[in-house]
């Protein structure tokens, strides 16, 4: 079996997609593996592990054809080359993780057999397959109720399963001896820190103020004797330099595009600590296990791209502005101030001193962040756990519920097993402070009531139309059908902005009819009863969610006690598929 | 015979499109010829003085001489008033010139005897480098230089064997939401287009309906106004978004656009250049004080005194744009009889009721007079001359009324004078839309209005209510008269008055007030003959060029464009093509996105 996934991404994405390609080998152990990714970014592709063929994308040679007006027809050259050079035959499955049109047409371009990820078919209509590349979709636009690391999501969306074993890279070994010759030439005392900073990022308005770096840097001097490895690209030298020079001499090496990819991994994995922005360079010090301490600003959110693996800590600031909807036009940058050297010092020590990362009471000191620590559940999804503990509210208690939701939607799972509801319970009662409020459960009852009736119904007038014997489909009577069917897509579109925790369910059902060009009313009605029946099963999941969330924690059942409704619309115990109360189904 | 008839005699022979620009060459008042010490005039313009005072025979001379005897053909910028050409005529060099001001040329042909340079065509005016040897020496008479250096650049690049024109650009015509100002916007995006230049049209229309709405919500003023610079705000906030993905060379705004002066700075600061052209009364609207210190080119309709003001305010890089006519819109066309009985009439007017022309026209009524467009009184003594209850006219209508009616009368507005205004300068858009609708046009009085049609050969003109009658009576019943008038105008509008070609001088005075700013990038050329010869004859590719519709744009761009909206089955060809595309889509906007 021949299959090829397809990257045209950036470091970081790269390494993110490590745990794939080790699922793909894992599903199909006898299949040729190969995967395409841009030239620029061979250095680390060949790096991640379970590749049987490297295919770099001549991006290289494609930019400057297409930079200017007149020499694209050679560039059409060079692609149709590239294709008919290797990829013939054509793969039986390609696995596309870049969520780009450029992407998805590739996709058509190398597909032969079956495509998974964003993809262009024949018909010129973009398609997103399995329903995990549609959450990636409707996600990327709704980002704060994504519950689900972009690792996680790419193995979902190639089909696979996580499996809770993190990021991988393999540091070859001319590599890994360089590093060690390198740090051996280094004068430095026994028992010193290995610490590496990245001040860079791709956005100046994600990058933690350099002068913080430093007092960080001096901090951690105080207590500990440390070396500090400045790390970044070439264009970063200044800033590096910038940051060597707050920091007393000889306690600073700046690496600063010096190193190959593979030298990079190499330093990295012989470091004691990270401490970095959210960059390509974090995604590889999770990939070699290296502790990794990270800020997420701007628009950088930890849930989404937090560092895999387990004891990595990322911070992020508590305000309402975060994640940034406009980094570009944002002058104040509140987030860069809303993290303290005080607590980053602090929170560097407990990695370095490898002391246990338990949540800790709120303290003025971390007032203005959050700090998560990376785990796995027992599913093997990755996790970010608040180690501040405070009040659970409702945006996290309904990334709990999402987190539960969608696989019950997506996988058609029946619900948690008895080691995930036991995780949950730890999670809810170690990492939470009780709700100080009703989380919203009046609300969100109100609106999840609400989408099971409009669901039902839509599914009961779809059924209707679809079971009409064709000597009664005149067009008036087929024109009212239809009238009292479009009546409902807009109270959907209502619901869903006044919703935003189903929100992501609802444009869920939206992206689905998306690319529909069924023209037989019979078929058009089957396949929209078929989607009110899915979108009425998200919102059960969710509500089986909530009562699955609500046993594992006595504050929050009590909240729901409170709600006859909501306690009369939850399932106490984890359903079974026939115990969940269905509409009259078509048959 | 003086000397300029005699130079005009032989002018005529070899270049009758020069004479013709000469004999209508107006002349300022600044320009002046003066007996100099020595007895021969002496050139003055402003305060620059083009040759010495003293004696400028000698000086012609000296100057002459100092080039040195070397043989090989010569190009010298500047006439002056022709002391330094003639010694070189003598010589019997191959001698040509260049000269950027027309009314300098005339005045130089009115004071020498030129015929020698003349009779071998060796004079060339503005930017006109027609023939001119690339490569020959370029020798420039220093005051000249001084007061045209932007000319003289481009002639260096010329001869030099550079293309003067800038390669296409990507522009950004920024339009009003509302008034005059809009068509011209309008227009002048389709002129960049004509040019062959990607060009963008901010259209800020769709904007106006809920400007005006919000005059509704509240009757404070004050509130009114500030949910109202609220709402220019935003659309500040939305030229400053396009400009970011739009990437212009050059943003073009026009009077009346949602610019205020931070915006103007903030758009500096993301785009190459900003250029603001003014197509106001500087003395009616007096916002440009704000405006013009902050854009990078301010184009006027008028010349002094408003230049004069601008140079006050520490503005430098400023020129006069006139306007021009856009052929889509105003065209000769054939109506139907309905049309003509509806749109019809002896004398017609299609514009706003300013009060000039309300007082004006009252002494017109006895004429089968037609009054179209808005903020006519109804009740006036005009009421029974006003179309369709003052309605606004459309451009469409307005084409067939200028088409229909004998006599289309233009009276510019003023909201000061009873009837024309004997100041009156710069020439309004209606000059241009009537003479490209090859419509009679009887235009009152404006000094500008020589440069662009001649009295009495392309448009009819008048001073006074009394004048406006009598050639109203004279036009009416001479038609052969009429037409040819009209005729004339119209081919005066397709060679020198359209949109493109305005655009390009404007361009033009671009590069030259920011020499090296705009890209020059080659045309480009169509790639399809390349592509066809990249494959072979039976190749896919070949299939999918044959199959495109003649007029379909054999770019990249166009080519996708038709394959996105195709409904047959998608194959590899195209699918490479719209990968090329999106390739090159994503080099443009590089950089937005971050992270990991």
């Amino acid at each position: 079996m021949d299959i090829l996934v397809i990257n045209l991404m950036r470091l970081g994405d790269l390494v993110q997609s490590s745990p794939v390609l080790r699922g793909l080998r894992n599903r199909y152990p006898g299949a040729r593996i190969t995967l395409a990714a841009q030239d620029l970014f061979r250095e680390t592709a060949e790096l991640l592990p379970g590749v049987d063929r490297l295919l770099p994308f001549p991006t290289r040679q494609l930019a400057p054809l297409l930079d200017g007006e007149g020499s694209w027809p050679e560039g059409y050259r060079v692609l149709a080359r590239w294709l008919a050079d290797n990829l013939d035959p054509r793969p039986d499955l390609v696995v596309n993780l870049t969520p780009t049109i450029m992407g998805a047409i590739l996709s058509f371009l190398c597909g032969g057999g079956e495509v998974r990820g964003f993809a262009l078919n024949g018909d010129r209509r973009f398609l997103t397959r399995p329903g995990w590349m549609n959450y990636l979709m409707v996600t990327s636009r709704a980002r704060r109720t994504n519950a689900f690391n972009l690792v996680d999501i790419f193995a979902k969306g190639a089909g696979l399963q996580p499996d809770g074993r993190g990021l991988e890279v393999q540091i070859p070994a001319d590599a890994r001896d360089q590093a060690g010759a390198f740090l051996a030439g280094l004068p430095l005392a026994p028992g010193t820190s290995l610490v590496g900073l990245l001040p860079g990022a791709s956005q100046p308005q994600r990058c933690w103020p350099t002068e913080k770096f430093a007092e960080v840097g001096r901090k951690l001097l105080a207590g500990r004797p440390c070396h500090f490895f400045i790390l970044g690209s070439r264009s970063e030298a200044p800033l590096g330099e910038k940051l060597a020079g707050l920091l007393p001499a000889g306690t600073t090496t700046l690496c600063a595009g010096g190193t190959s990819i593979a030298g990079l991994a190499a330093l990295i994995s012989r470091l004691d600590l990270l401490i970095t922005n959210d960059t390509g360079p974090m995604h590889l010090a999770a990939a070699v296990k290296t502790p990794v301490l990270a800020f997420f600003l701007a628009g950088a959110r930890v849930r989404d791209t937090g560092p895999v693996g387990e004891g990595h800590l990322a911070l992020e600031p508590r305000l309402d502005c975060h994640p940034c909807h406009y980094p570009d036009s944002c002058s104040l940058c509140k987030c860069h101030s809303a993290i303290s050297p005080e607590a980053v010092t602090a929170w560097a020590l407990n990695l370095l001193e490898k002391r246990p990362l338990a949540p800790v009471p709120e303290a003025s000191i971390w007032r203005g962040l959050q700090v998560y620590l990376s785990t796995f559940d027992p599913t093997g999804h990755h996790a970010h756990l608040p180690l501040i503990r405070r009040a659970l509210d409702r945006n996290n208690f309904w990334t709990l519920v999402h987190r539960a939701a969608w696989p019950r939607f997506l996988d058609g799972n029946g619900g948690s097993g008895d080691e995930p509801r036991r995780w949950l319970g730890r999670v809810l009662t170690g990492c939470f402070l009780p709700p100080a409020d009703g989380l919203g459960l009046a609300a969100s009852h109100r609106d999840l009531a609400e989408l099971l009736e409009l669901t039902a119904q839509g599914e009961r007038l779809a059924c209707r139309l679809r079971d009409l014997p064709p000597g009664r489909r005149s067009p008036s009577f087929l024109w009212q059908q239809a009238e009292a069917i479009r009546g409902i897509d807009p109270e959907l579109h209502r619901l869903a902005v006044g919703s935003p925790e189903i929100a992501a369910f609802i444009e869920y059902y939206f992206l689905e009819q998306r690319g529909g060009v069924e023209t037989d009313v019979s078929l058009l009605a089957r396949q929209l009863a078929q989607a009110y029946r899915g979108l009425h099963q998200a919102g059960k999941s969710c509500l089986a969610a909530i009562g699955e969330i609500a046993s594992c924690n006595p504050d929050i059942d009590s909240h729901i006690n409170v709600l006859p409704e909501m306690a009369h619309l939850v399932q106490r115990l984890t359903p079974k598929k026939d115990q969940i109360l269905e509409v009259a189904p078509c048959k | 015979m003086s000397l300029w008839e005699k130079n005009l005699e032989v002018l005529r022979q070899v270049a009758p499109d020069l004479a013709a620009a000469l004999t209508a060459a107006v002349v300022p008042e600044d320009h002046q010829a003066l007996p100099s010490r020595a007895g021969p005039p002496y050139l003055q313009v402003g305060k620059q003085r083009l040759t010495s005072s003293y004696d400028p025979v000698k000086e012609g001379r000296d100057w002459a001489q100092s080039l040195g005897e070397a043989a090989g053909p010569l190009v010298v910028f500047g006439l002056g008033l022709g002391y330094h050409i003639l010694p070189l005529l003598a010589q019997d060099r191959a001698v040509w010139v260049v000269e950027p001001s027309a009314p300098v040329a005339r005045l130089a042909l009115e004071h020498q005897d030129l015929t020698p340079l003349l009779a071998k065509n060796g004079l060339r005016l503005g930017t006109d480098f027609t023939n001119l040897p690339v490569g020959a020496r370029l020798v420039e008479h220093t005051p000249t230089r001084r007061l045209h250096p932007g000319p003289h650049r481009r002639l260096v690049r010329y001869l030099a064997g550079e293309d003067g024109a800038p390669g296409p650009l990507r522009i950004l015509v920024v339009g009003p939401l509302y008034g005059g100002s809009h068509p011209i916007a309008r227009y002048s995006a389709r002129g960049f287009k004509e040019l062959g230049h990607a060009t963008e049209f901010l259209d800020f229309a769709p904007f106006f309906a809920g400007y005006q709405a919000l005059a509704r919500v509240t009757k404070d003023r004050r509130a009114e106004h500030h949910l109202k610079q609220e709402l220019l705000r935003l659309l500040g906030e939305t030229i400053i978004a396009r400009v970011r993905d739009f990437k212009p060379d050059l943003v073009f705004a026009l009077a009346q656009s949602p610019v205020d002066r931070p915006l103007l700075k903030a758009l500096k600061a993301e785009a190459p250049l900003v250029a603001y052209w003014f197509v106001e009364d500087f003395q009616v609207l007096t916002y440009w004080q704000e405006l013009a210190p902050e854009v990078d080119v301010f184009f006027t309709l008028q010349q002094e005194p408003f230049f004069s003001e601008l140079k006050n305010r520490g503005v430098k890089n400023y020129a006069c744009l006139p306007l021009a006519a856009d052929l889509e819109a105003y065209h000769p066309l054939e109506l139907n009889p309905q049309e003509k009985r509806r749109f019809g009439s002896a004398l017609s007017f299609v514009g706003a009721g300013y009060y000039n022309r309300r007082q004006f026209f009252q002494g017109l009524t006895d004429f089968d007079f037609k009054v179209w467009g808005s903020e006519w009184d109804l009740n006036s003594p005009l009421g029974p001359c006003i179309q369709d209850r003052a309605a606004r006219v459309s451009e469409e209508d307005s084409n067939k009324i200028f088409n229909a009616s004998r006599i289309n009368l233009n009276l510019h507005s003023s909201p000061f004078h009873a009837g024309v205004n004997p100041q009156g300068d710069y020439v309004n858009p209606r000059v241009f839309d009537l003479g490209a609708s090859g419509a009679f046009q009887l235009v009152d009085r404006r000094s500008q209005l020589p440069e662009f049609f001649t009295p009495g050969k392309e448009v009819a003109v008048f001073t006074s209510l009394a004048e406006a009658r009598e050639k109203i009576s004279y036009y009416l019943a001479h038609e052969d008269e009429r037409r040819a008038l009209a005729a004339a105008a119209r081919e005066r509008v397709l060679k020198e008055h359209t949109y493109a070609r305005r655009l390009a001088g404007a361009l033009e005075v671009i590069q030259d007030l920011h020499p090296g700013v705009l890209p020059r990038r080659r045309q480009q050329e169509s790639a399809a003959p390349l592509l066809q010869s990249c494959f072979p004859a039976d190749h896919p590719v070949q299939a999918l060029l044959d199959a495109l519709p003649e007029d379909a744009p054999r770019d990249l761009d166009g080519m996708v464009s038709r394959i996105k909206e195709s409904e047959e089955p998608l194959t590899e060809p195209e699918a490479i093509l719209w990968f090329l595309h999106e390739f090159r889509q994503g080099l443009q906007g590089r950089g937005a996105n971050g992270g990991s």
